[in-house]
């Protein structure tokens, strides 16, 4: 007996209808307002074309602010991997206590992110915090660094914490790609004189260029932290850590410009979709 | 999408209250809120370590010098800068130095002589205040307490903190140095009736009810507000020494600027203080950029 063709797709109406309303609203109602003089005490809206989109990309502030989030994703992504890497590495080599390691790296992960900030807010503090406590203590530093109010510092000190959520997810991801390479593949190669560095370089590496690309896909796309930038400097100081994510917030909820909070939202809905393409096409490709 | 009070308010209820402070609430003529709510400033002092307060702004400037140069352990003055309270702190010094920031047709003036002027005044602070970019107002009296800070300036809720820690750190208050003039920010909290309510007369009622001088008397000393009823004025507190500084000030007061947008002007305005006293930017160049950024 034939099975109708539409039969398969019964058991998942639900499912697409679901995903719809979930993720296919907000979107639709994004890009209309983007379109929008949006008011917020009235259901007005005035339909104004492409106005916003002209607005912001003449305005030199976007750029300014798109600069600002490309710096923070490369420094941030770039210490996710490096520090990612670094502990799946010595996570599985042979180490005493490696399952209370693996415990311990797991735990930024579960604590939620605005704990977290508000925590490495107190540690960073520049009068009262402890980083500069012990090392003025331990005569490393002088004076205390102002690590949230001094521009540079701030945009590092922002990007550092950001990391150290993400460092967790990077090191299992990656420490399950270490461990997916067959031994065999090390042995072989150790029979015929392979040195340590030799290992790392035409084993370790090749076999974990998937993963590892996948990764870097991965945590570039969800480097877009906005709690851990508002919790720690709400943009600034002088604006040095006002990424896109939170020029939409200010936007949105300081100027009340619904309009171009959504324009900017669309923007980056299809700078992160081209990201995401690039990953799937990746990905087809390894296969 | 605040009611205009005007066509509700009575003569009676209007002559109870104090006018320069019913202004802040005023705009175009029209009354949109009544004022539940004001504070007031003074300059704290290490009455040990400064022996005569400074009266004007040479004189703030040279002992703040002179305090840190004698011990660098602790700062002489300090400017709160940041985002949440750091713009009402610095427009004190801008009324003071003869600006304002909206003319009297509501154009900004943000980048005014007399503004430059005074941020230029401000700048000679580098180098002896500590963290001119996200010093908060709160942190002042903390740092007056642990004995790093020899003046400050703040409201009178600061004396309950002050008084436990007087023996250690001995202080006293005066009136803030003038500048070109004396002068203080007037910030109000008002009572306010949304368009949009269904029963506006019977929310005004309540606001009138509540600003009568017997209700609003406990608010205000609870609170360590200062008066907005006329009937307030005869208060024993407002005679104590104390509050004397605080008191004076008030008649001199300059609303705080009518923008459009407070959250857009506040920042700007924040962050070129912080580009100024940071080195940043000069004092034209910093101002000139937030009141591009507020034409916007």
């Amino acid at each position: 007996m034939r099975t109708k063709k539409w039969v398969p797709y019964v058991p998942i109406f639900p499912a697409v209808i679901f995903i719809v309303l979930l993720y296919g609203y907000p979107i639709g109602l994004t890009i209309w307002q983007s379109f929008h003089e949006v008011h917020l005490l009235n259901d007005k809206m005035n339909f104004v074309g492409f106005t916003h989109y002209q607005k912001i990309f003449i305005d030199p502030g976007l750029y300014q602010t798109l600069a600002i989030t490309v710096k923070y994703t490369v420094v941030a992504v770039f210490l996710k991997i490096g520090l990612g890497f670094l502990f799946a590495f010595l996570l599985h080599v042979k180490i005493y206590f490696k399952k209370a390691f693996r415990f311990l790296i797991l735990n930024p992960w579960a604590i939620p992110q605005v704990a977290v900030s508000t925590l490495w807010r107190w540690i960073l503090d520049g009068n009262y915090g402890y980083l500069n406590y012990y090392l003025v203590k331990l005569h490393l530093i002088d004076k205390p660094i102002a690590y949230l109010s001094s521009p540079t510092w701030a945009f590092f000190s922002a990007a550092f914490v950001d990391a150290w959520l993400g460092i967790s997810l990077v090191s299992m991801i990656l420490l399950s790609g270490l461990e997916a390479i067959p031994q065999s593949l090390y042995e072989a190669s150790r029979m015929d004189g392979a040195t340590e560095i030799r290992l790392f370089k035409d084993v370790t590496i090749p076999g974990l260029k998937r993963v590892f690309l996948s990764v870097l896909a991965l945590v570039t796309i969800w480097t877009n932290s906005f709690n851990v930038i508002f919790v720690l400097t709400q943009g600034g100081p002088m604006r040095a850590t006002e990424t896109l994510i939170l020029r939409i917030y200010q936007e949105a909820f300081q100027r009340f410009n619904l309009g171009i909070s959504a324009t900017l939202s669309v923007i980056t809905f299809v700078i992160l979709s081209i990201m995401t393409v690039i990953y799937m096409l990746g990905m087809k490709e390894n296969e | 999408m605040i009611e205009d009070l005007t066509p509700l308010m009575t003569d009676d209820f209007k002559k109870e209250r104090i006018d320069s402070i019913m202004e802040t609430a005023r705009i175009d003529g029209k009354q949109y809120g009544t004022p539940l709510g004001i504070s007031s400033r003074a300059l704290y002092y290490r009455s040990d370590l400064i022996k005569t307060p400074p009266k004007n702004w040479d004189e703030l400037l040279q002992m703040a010098q002179e305090v840190h140069k004698k011990d660098p352990k602790v700062y002489g003055f300090v400017i709160p800068t940041d985002l949440t309270a750091g713009t009402d702190e610095l427009l004190n010094f801008i009324y003071q130095g003869g600006g304002t920031m909206v003319d009297d047709k509501g154009k900004l003036t943000m980048d005014s002589k007399e503004n430059i002027d005074t941020l230029t005044f401000l700048s000679k602070f580098k180098g002896i205040i500590p963290d001119p970019i996200s010093m908060k107002r709160s942190d002042q009296s903390k740092m007056f307490i642990n004995g790093n800070l020899a003046m400050f300036i703040s409201g009178p809720w600061e004396k309950e903190e002050m008084d436990k820690n007087k023996d250690k750190t001995p202080y006293e208050v005066a009136m803030l140095p003038k500048g070109k003039k004396e002068s203080i920010t007037l910030v109000t909290d008002s009572y306010v009736v949304s368009s949009l309510s269904s029963n506006k007369e019977l929310a005004y009622r309540f606001i009138e009810f509540m600003g009568k001088a017997d209700q609003q008397r406990p608010v205000s000393k609870e609170y360590g507000w200062y008066l907005v009823t006329k009937a307030e004025e005869a208060d024993k507190r407002f005679k104590e020494a104390f509050n004397q500084p605080f008191y004076n000030i008030m008649k001199l007061g300059h609303a705080e600027p009518k923008v459009s947008n407070w959250d857009e002007f506040d920042k700007s305005f924040t962050i070129a203080a912080q580009k100024v006293l940071s080195g940043k930017a000069n004092p034209k160049e910093a101002l000139e950029q937030a009141q591009k950024e507020n034409q916007q």
